[in-house]
């Protein structure tokens, strides 16, 4: 170990590589977060993910006008102005407001799915790795194969269409098709954390099963839970664009980017703004999120570094 | 155009002499065809291609026992043929029937056939296969939901109550003469000979399966221009010009209807030279009226569509009249007339379309009168607001119209939820009385204002025959049947617009639009025309240039 002075807590990259695993009075999370701070790339997307969720958060407040009711069939298909930032749709609503609150609509969907995702994931995959070998891992694992082996978005539609669409039906198609991925990644990492000496201890004291799973194993899967659970949420995003595109998500008049690019199509020659706007918002945020995922995978986890 | 043409030519014939009427013709014979050069009408038509055209949806059904939606009508006329088929106008014009005469009492026609159809099997086409056609959608076993096209022939009431083994209206005189009596006049009669439920099968190819209603929908075997080829659900029908056909085979080879509901998709394939003609909606319009690549190719007509939100008349909240009336005045049908759907859609006062008899130009109907609305639905026990579902079929068009109608209720203190859905399952539930509110249109079978009054109002007709409200109202219905017999136009549109003014006061149906047709053209297309009723067109007509 190389000497450091002792009024500097910062630490560089080779120091944290040859520390290892030795603690060093520091947690794993401040580390991890100590390196996500040098990614810039990474902290891009982070301000983007914050101020969208601020957006979210306050669209109420931000937006203009009501993005449902404050419409003027007078004043419809309007190119950008001063008054209408992001012109008007064809009720003659303005765009920028239906764009600010569809940021709410986006980021619920992309964060309620993931936890749907997250509870039936980690929970299944938890037990499946620590009961390998036994009936329930199978049971498990054959069914998150057969979730897996559907093409996610085309079990979402069968599932939107059988339930009818809405909002809450987005939810739950969502995080169902998600969670096969989530289940297998949590079973590997237990089936390698399970072997360890500290679970062997754990044991060995008379810790009960769900003690050393939820207090002893799953800690160590924190990292590829938050990174999973970051570009999960892009994936999400983008599927509730698709299933809003084909009708299957919430129901007019609620201001969701996918339906608004999806019922602006007929106008694409005569005001195309109506499709750029959501689309461009689409695209930051997807992006954003991506941004945010690669960077926590580093930093979580600076050994499957690329 | 044509009426100016035969002016023309009588003028001519009495002011010219025979002989020195012959010495012109190779002077007006130059004349023309110099006008003429480069003129579409100077063509000869040419035989060969295969038109590319679109359907919104998979037909329920290619069998006219069955028919009721507008889709299904259509393809019915191409691979069958009535007794008389529709002019551009809606005028019967002879089809099946080369001619027919008409009794003196209005109560017996007698159809003289044509003696060179064929079926598409190759099968003789005879006035047996008359009888058989009409007896089948009659007898109870086949439950047609359009018996109502042929009820009035006498014995049918018998026969379809199983109580006699033939119609007694009905009698075949020879091959090809067939001799229809009615029970009591009925002067609409004749137009419903078009209906898709009065076109002729062939008793061979229904007998080949054991249950016809499903096995024969989609194998059907008509007279009509076209033969059946293929049909792959949510993808296409393909069809086949018929050779034999008696009129002349169409100039066609084929028909391919590709099955697209979308209409950016549909705009898209047309500019993209994939389909043949597409209808233009009121976000395309501008565009194409303004593009010197197409506005030469557009075609307009007003065509008797009428478009409307039906209420559940025996479900609550819709079962209170004044609740109907409420809805009826939280819409602003000028404003969408000038704004959504400008120039495609013209604000309907009441059931009956303009260029019907009984249309009536001066009928006040319901305006925008939020505070009339409110003030109904605190009457009827909703001073707290309506809150109800309208469902209609999943499409972009009908969001654009319905989410500033949705504001406009609001302003009126109802809560109008949208429903977006397949368009056959929701008229599934209508027929099964399972919603309380719904949009849809009516397309005219026939050009008489009947057709907008008795299938829509009339009790006999729930479900599938047309009411698909529920409306059940006995001074309706009695007025209705007294229309049916009478004979005497001017006393029959009067009582026309008495059942109109009840059914306005009654309010089962928010009258919201007739409709106006408008349609694009490629350029290679020759000899299209836009029909007033729906199932007219027989794709007879029409060429490819090259």
């Amino acid at each position: 170990m190389t000497a450091r002075k002792p009024s500097s807590n910062l630490m560089t990259a080779t120091e944290t590589a040859a520390a290892g695993n030795v603690y060093l009075g520091e947690t794993q999370l401040a580390l991890a977060w100590r390196r996500l701070r040098r990614d810039r790339v990474a902290m891009a997307g982070l301000v983007l993910v914050l101020f969208l969720s601020l957006v979210a958060i306050f669209a109420p407040w931000l937006a203009p006008y009501d993005p449902v009711t404050d419409y003027n069939l007078r004043n419809r298909l309007q190119p950008p102005s001063k008054e209408h930032w992001l012109g008007t749709d064809a009720s003659g609503r303005d765009v920028f407001s239906r764009i600010v609150h569809g940021a709410r609509i986006s980021l619920t969907v992309g964060l309620t799915s993931r936890v749907v995702t997250l509870v039936l994931g980690v929970g299944l995959g938890a037990l499946a790795g620590y009961f390998a070998g036994t009936w329930v891992d199978m049971l498990v694992m054959r069914l998150s194969e057969v979730v897996d082996a559907l093409p996610s978005l085309f079990m979402a539609i069968a599932i939107a269409v059988a339930i009818g669409p809405g909002i809450y039906t987005v939810f739950i198609a969502l995080g169902f098709v998600g969670w096969a991925d989530m289940c297998r990644l949590i079973r590997g990492q237990v089936l390698t954390i399970r072997e360890e000496q500290f679970v062997e201890a754990a044991r060995a004291i008379g810790c009960s099963t769900g003690r050393i799973v939820f207090r002893h194993i799953l800690p160590q899967v924190t990292a590829p839970i938050i990174v999973s659970l970051t570009m999960g949420i892009a994936g999400a995003i983008m599927a509730e664009t698709a299933l809003s595109f084909l009708g299957l998500g919430a129901q007019p008049p609620t201001p969701t980017w996918g339906s608004m690019m999806n019922y602006a199509r007929q106008y694409i020659y005569i005001a195309p703004h109506l499709v750029f706007a959501p689309g461009v918002a689409i695209l930051i945020t997807v992006y954003a999120f991506n941004l945010l995922g690669d960077g926590l995978r580093d930093a979580l986890d600076p050994r499957t570094k690329t | 155009m044509r009426r100016l043409g035969q002016l023309l030519v009588k003028r001519f014939r009495r002011t010219m002499p025979g002989p020195w009427r012959l010495s012109l013709i190779p002077v007006l014979a130059l004349v023309t065809s110099a006008f003429l050069a480069g003129h579409a009408l100077a063509e000869t038509p040419q035989y060969g291609g295969t038109w590319m055209g679109a359907i919104a949806n998979d037909p329920p059904t290619l069998d006219p026992a069955y028919s009721v939606a507008a889709v299904d009508g259509m393809l019915i006329a191409l691979l069958y043929d009535g007794l008389i088929g529709f002019d551009t106008e809606g005028r019967p014009i002879p089809n099946l029937a080369a001619r027919w005469e008409i009794s003196e009492d209005n109560r017996t026609y007698t159809f003289y056939l044509v003696d060179n159809a064929y079926f598409h099997n190759g099968k003789h086409f005879t006035a047996e296969d008359v009888k058989y056609s009409f007896e089948r959608v009659l007898h109870p076993d086949t439950a047609s939901p359009r018996t109502w096209v042929l009820d009035r022939i006498e014995g049918a009431k018998e026969f379809m109550a199983g109580q006699a083994s033939e119609v007694s209206g009905i009698r075949v005189i020879d091959p090809y003469t067939i001799q229809i009596t009615l029970a009591e006049p009925f002067a609409p009669f004749l137009s419903m000979l078009g209906m898709p439920a009065a076109h002729i099968v062939d008793r061979n190819e229904i007998e080949k399966y054991a249950d016809p209603r499903t096995d024969y929908a989609f194998n059907p075997v008509g007279t009509g221009p076209f033969k059946f080829v293929s049909f792959n659900p949510g993808d296409r029908i393909v069809l086949g010009a018929h050779e034999d056909y008696h009129a002349g085979r169409p100039y066609l080879d084929g028909i391919v209807y590709r099955v697209i509901s979308d209409q950016a998709t549909l705009i898209a394939e047309f500019e993209a030279g994939t389909l043949h003609a597409v209808g233009l909606s009121a976000a395309d319009l501008p565009r194409f009226r303004n593009d010197p690549r197409y506005r030469d190719y557009i075609q307009t007509q007003n065509n008797l569509w009428l478009y409307f939100i039906g209420l559940n008349a025996t479900r609550p909240p819709f079962d209170d009249v004044r609740v109907r009336q409420a809805v009826s005045w939280a819409v602003d049908r000028e404003l969408l007339a000038e704004t959504v759907v400008k120039d495609t859609r013209i604000p309907a006062k009441g059931p009956i379309p303009p260029g019907l008899d009984g249309h009536r130009e001066d009928l006040v109907g319901y305006g925008y009168d939020p505070e009339k609305a409110r003030q109904l639905l605190a009457e009827a026990g909703y001073a707290n607001g309506l809150t109800f579902e309208v469902h209609m079929a999943n499409s972009d068009v009908n969001v654009q119209l319905f989410e500033p109608i949705q504001q406009m209720m609001a302003a009126a203190g109802i809560r109008m939820e949208i429903v977006l859905r397949d368009f056959s399952a929701m008229l599934a539930d209508t027929t099964r009385n399972a919603i309380d509110a719904f949009y849809a249109s009516w397309g005219a079978d026939y050009p008489e204002a009947e057709n907008y009054l008795y299938p829509l109002f009339h009790s006999d007709n729930f479900g599938a025959g047309g009411n698909r409200t529920s409306f059940s109202h006995p001074e309706v219905d009695r007025l209705i049947e007294l229309a049916q017999r009478t004979a005497d136009r001017d006393e029959r549109i009067a009582l026309y617009h008495q059942i109109e003014d009840l059914v306005l006061e009654q309010a089962p149906r928010v009258f919201l639009f007739y409709g106006q047709t408008w349609v694009v053209t490629r350029p290679e297309v020759r000899g299209y025309q836009l029909y007033r009723i729906f199932n007219a067109d027989k794709m007879t007509g029409i060429w490819l240039v090259e």
